[in-house]
């Protein structure tokens, strides 16, 4: 723990990490709206295509100098828009064809640039590949006070245009019948999205600054459905890693910053998969689960109280019934009272009665509904209801009762079972 | 010509992201006639068409081709695609699309034919786009690109076709000459199955009518299906209990089968 | 010797701009962007374990990492329903980071380094030679694997024309003759990702991209057929390729960055005659 001490003493450490984790949450809450938007690889578009500006701002400035290469960063993140969008409206190519383009020769035309500065023979020429995979810990008070006006200045434009955002983020098609001025928010969104990227350079590097603004994005999206949730999730868990990522730069300061925060959201992702309430794979495993088990169980009591219509009793013993149950489902069975088991002997309890009666009512009324209003024929109908009697609750089989005008009888003559 | 349906649809239920679009479809489309499946938009038309050519697995039922798997009898079998569905920039003229109708899964590697070439161009002769064979797609006016499209089924010489929405976009004078031209492939023992939305002149267009809204509503004989009764039913918008159990069945992630129950 | 840095940079650019093509009709170009970054941890991983620059090694790593790769965009679709575009974003920023962090890691083992990831080592593609069978030739690797890759590809294309034409112009219709559209977006990816890993030593990741959409995406303007634009597609990357290198040389900079920026060039150039020639009259006229 010594050695952490060490770096909390660091002149340098609490200023890196207080900045870094604030720039990466705007970052991320722009992020968010490109989510929405589906236009997440528009940040990685732009952060590859602001290269020459950041190289272009070092050679004007002659020295690493975080106001000029800023300004020459969002001077050609706005020209590398302008290009994507101007082939995209110039000819039949789609947007994403023009990313891929624009991205690659913009890129392209950076590293030139580099070469220029690498063999230029400023002084500090070799920091500039701090900007390509970052380094936070090498920033500077001075380089984090410009970064986070531009994401003081980010956070305020976006809090003024977030109701139009908004609008535009859920309902798209509307807003525009309505006259709504689309484009300009698309415009704005755009320069967010390029301020946004610009301001994580020298934390987590151009490269892979299009993390920043997807990541936190579809990891808030798997735990969120309302955009207040998914702003406030995105931007705190851009926070966490970037912090992390920070601390890990500062114990290993020869390792890029960039990679870690990647590595760290991914990490995170991957563990959100598995167990968001919204979309993950262990709910969904459970869900499976439990309405395998719902099925079990209410067909053996489904079963059991065919058994009694037909014969009238309600003591069976288990080898006479069909589909032998699972200790599983007779558990459950006994613990609800659907029946009395002793040793192999089962007894239909009232309570089982009803709960049988109430499966066997639910499938009736579904077979006589698609044969009415679905005008199914009569044959046809039983597959369905098989499962569907388990789906049936009470307030759908109010609304079939109501539709079905109470029937007393299902297509096969059988009688519908009321309680008595 | 056989009793066997061209089309035999046995329950088939087919679902985007797990909420059904189509519930239980159940029924028999005869050969050699004129077929129409008619019902208001979002109703499912496509997503119909789409299950039969084997394009979407449903979640219950199946379909089949005259009395057999689809794969067996595919190159009886011509479907014509949405017009929207392609990218008409492609770099390809209209006698690269035709031609695409003589490709088959098997002698993918080989090479055009002269047969090919003439069969293709007797189809854009019936489809009176002949003079336009070199022209590149996306030159060409909405109607005419259907009917290459059609010139490309033709193309196919099946049996049996599908054609998802023919007269969109097509002028009065096209859609009667695409609509005689789709009258003699009956009168040759074609059978012809059209998705269209237009109710007014579905009725003189079609033999057959399915009417169709999330369920169906009718199949049979136009005169029997175009009954004020019926029409007002497939129209009058969808039916809340299917509504709300296809959104149980989404939410809680439940089957519309049991485990290894299949439909025989 | 700089005679040989340019034909491999030609040799090179024609295999990717052919593989790329195919992408670029099925507006999947960005996906080369995520395959050529995705690769590079596959190719350290097979550096470290065998020690060497063993090109089997590497190539097993890389694909393996493609396909990893394309697995895990699937995946995060499907399962969790994450949209099309953040999915690519997320697994190859991924694993670009995890490949990044190795390379800082094991920085003294491996002779890979941040730049060469970016920039390829084009300029020394003509050191390391080897005799050509049977002969007293020698002549560099790179040059004898980009031949072998560049036939590879156009032996594909040829055969398997139909089946990527078809099933790039229109899916439904390929699946409803019974020709199987997965497949061939797996043939077609797969063509991208061989070039991809063949070509990312010598050119680095970004050139990869370049190369694979922008001729490609420039020879769409322009021809009017599947043929021609296959045509104008190789003859594009190489002038492209033979303008940058030339540019590189005269200002003394980045052999990649400057082919990439010459091919972006030729993109505006076609773009900008192309809306001049709107504007004439005389062109409507004829059309
Ligand atoms: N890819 C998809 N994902 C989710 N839902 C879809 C998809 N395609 C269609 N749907 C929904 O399924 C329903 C049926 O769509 P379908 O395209 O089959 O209708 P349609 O009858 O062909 O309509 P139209 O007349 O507009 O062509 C609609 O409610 C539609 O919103
Ligand atoms: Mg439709």
């Amino acid at each position: 723990m010594a050695s952490l001490w060490t770096y909390f003493n660091h002149p340098n450490f609490w200023w890196v990490l207080a900045g870094t984790t604030f720039l990466s949450a705007i970052s991320a809450l722009v992020g968010t709206f490109t989510y929405l938007q589906r236009k997440s690889l528009m940040g990685d578009a732009i952060a590859h295509g602001i290269l020459p500006g950041v190289a272009g701002g070092f050679l004007i400035a002659g020295e690493k100098n975080a106001l000029v290469i800023m300004i020459g960063a969002i001077v050609w993140g706005v020209l590398t828009v302008s290009s994507i969008e101007w082939i995209s409206r110039k000819t039949h190519l789609r947007s994403s064809t023009a990313m891929a383009v624009v991205l690659s020769a913009f890129f392209g035309l950076g590293m030139m640039l580099l070469t220029v500065v690498q063999t230029s023979g400023l002084p500090d020429a070799s920091g500039i590949n701090s900007f390509l995979f970052g380094q936070a810990a090498s920033m500077l008070p001075e380089d984090l006070m410009v970064y986070s006006v531009f994401a003081v200045v980010v956070a305020f434009v976006l809090a003024a245009v977030y109701p139009h955002l908004t609008i535009i983020s859920f309902d798209r098609a509307t807003a525009e019948s309505n006259g709504f001025n689309v484009r300009r928010v698309d415009a704005v969104l755009s320069i967010l999205v390029v301020a946004a990227t610009a301001i994580g350079i020298q934390s987590i590097g151009l490269i892979l600054m299009a993390a920043l603004l997807i990541t936190p994005a579809a990891i808030a999206r798997m735990w969120n459905s309302r955009l207040i949730g998914m702003l406030i999730f995105s931007g705190g868990i851009a926070a966490l890693a970037a912090g992390m990522g920070s601390v890990i730069s500062f114990t290993a300061p020869a390792m890029p910053t960039g990679p870690w925060i990647v590595l760290i959201l991914f990490a995170f992702t991957l563990i959100s998969m598995v167990i968001s309430p919204q979309r993950g794979l262990l709910k969904r495993y459970r869900q499976q689960k439990k309405n395998q088990d719902i099925i079990l169980r209410e067909n053996f009591i489904k079963r059991l109280y065919h058994q009694w219509e037909r014969s009238g009793q309600t003591a069976f013993h288990l080898s006479d019934i069909e589909d032998t149950p699972s200790k599983r489902t007779l558990r459950y069975a006994v613990n609800n009272d659907w029946i009395q088991l002793a040793g192999n002997s089962i007894h239909l309890s009232e309570k089982g009665m009803r709960e049988g009666r109430r499966i066997t009512r639910a499938h009736r009324l579904w077979e006589l509904y698609l044969s009415k209003a679905l005008r199914m024929r009569d044959d046809h109908v039983h597959p369905s209801a098989e499962v569907m009697e388990h789906l049936i609750g009470d307030d759908l089989e109010k609304e079939l009762l109501r539709a079905l005008d109470y029937p007393l009888t299902d297509p096969h003559q059988r009688d519908i079972p009321y309680e008595p | 010509m056989s009793n066997v349906p061209a089309i035999d649809i046995h329950n088939l239920t087919a679902s985007y992201e797990r909420k059904p679009v189509l519930w239980e479809i159940d029924c028999q489309f005869p050969q050699g006639k004129l077929i129409g499946i008619v019902g208001p938009n979002g109703s499912g038309k496509t997503t119909l068409l789409k299950n039969i050519m084997g394009l979407m697995k449903p979640d219950s039922g199946y379909v089949k081709i005259f009395g057999d798997k689809l794969n067996k009898v595919r190159h009886r079998v011509s479907y014509v695609p949405q017009r929207e569905s392609v990218d008409w920039d492609f770099p390809a003229d209209v006698m690269d699309v035709v031609l695409m109708g003589r490709y088959n899964p098997k002698k993918l590697f080989s090479r055009v034919t002269q047969e090919d070439r003439d069969i293709a161009i007797e189809a854009l002769k019936r489809v009176n786009m002949l003079e336009f064979s070199k022209r590149h797609i996306s030159q060409l006016s909405g109607g005419q690109q259907q009917r290459v499209f059609i010139a490309r089924s033709l193309a196919q010489q099946a049996d049996l076709y599908l054609m998802d929405e023919p007269f969109v976009g097509v002028d009065a004078a096209s859609e009667d000459a695409i609509l005689s031209l789709l009258t003699d492939m009956k009168n040759n023992g074609k059978t012809v199955v059209i998705v269209h939305h237009d109710l007014q002149t579905a009725y003189e267009y079609f033999d057959y009518i399915a009417l169709l809204n999330t369920r169906l509503v009718a199949c049979g004989p136009t005169e029997e299906v175009f009954t004020s009764e019926l029409l007002q039913e497939a129209y009058g918008g969808r039916l809340t209990v299917l509504s709300r159990i296809g959104e149980l069945i989404a939410k809680k992630d439940f089957p519309v089968r049991e485990k290894g129950q299949k439909d025989n | 010797m700089n005679t040989w840095v340019l034909i491999n940079a030609v040799v090179i650019a024609l295999s990717c701009s052919l593989a790329g093509a195919f992408l670029v009709l099925r507006h999947r170009a960005m996906l080369t962007d995520a395959i050529s970054h995705a690769v590079l941890p596959g190719l350290v991983i097979a550096f470290l374990i065998s020690g060497s620059r063993n090109t089997a090694a590497m190539l097993i790593g890389a694909f393996a990492f493609g396909f990893i790769c394309i697995f895990l965009v699937e995946f995060f679709r499907r399962y969790v329903r994450i949209t099309d575009d953040a999915s690519i974003g997320i697994t190859f920023t991924s694993l670009f980071a995890i490949g990044i962090i190795l390379v800082s890691r094991y920085t003294d083992r491996i002779d890979l380094d941040q730049e060469c990831v970016l920039h390829g080592e084009i300029t020394y593609s003509a050191l390391k030679r080897m005799a050509l069978p049977g002969t007293n030739w020698h002549v560099p690797q790179t040059f004898v694997s980009g031949m072998a890759m560049l036939f590879i590809v156009s032996l594909l294309i040829a055969i398997g024309y139909r089946g990527l034409k078809i099933t790039s112009f229109n899916p439904d219709y390929a699946t409803s003759i019974g020709v199987s559209v997965t497949l061939w977006h797996y043939i077609s990816g797969g063509i991208a990702s061989m070039v991809t890993i063949v070509s990312f030593e010598a050119v680095g990741a970004i050139l990869v991209i370049a190369l694979m959409v922008i001729p490609a995406a420039t020879a769409w303007l322009i021809s009017k057929r599947l043929p021609a634009m296959l045509l104008n597609t190789t003859i594009l990357s190489v002038t492209g390729s033979v303008f940058g290198y030339w540019v590189a040389i005269w200002l003394n900079v980045s052999i990649a960055g400057s082919i990439a920026f010459l091919l972006g060039i030729q993109l505006m150039v076609v773009i900008l005659v192309k809306v001049v020639a709107r504007r004439l009259p005389l062109q409507r006229a004829t059309k």
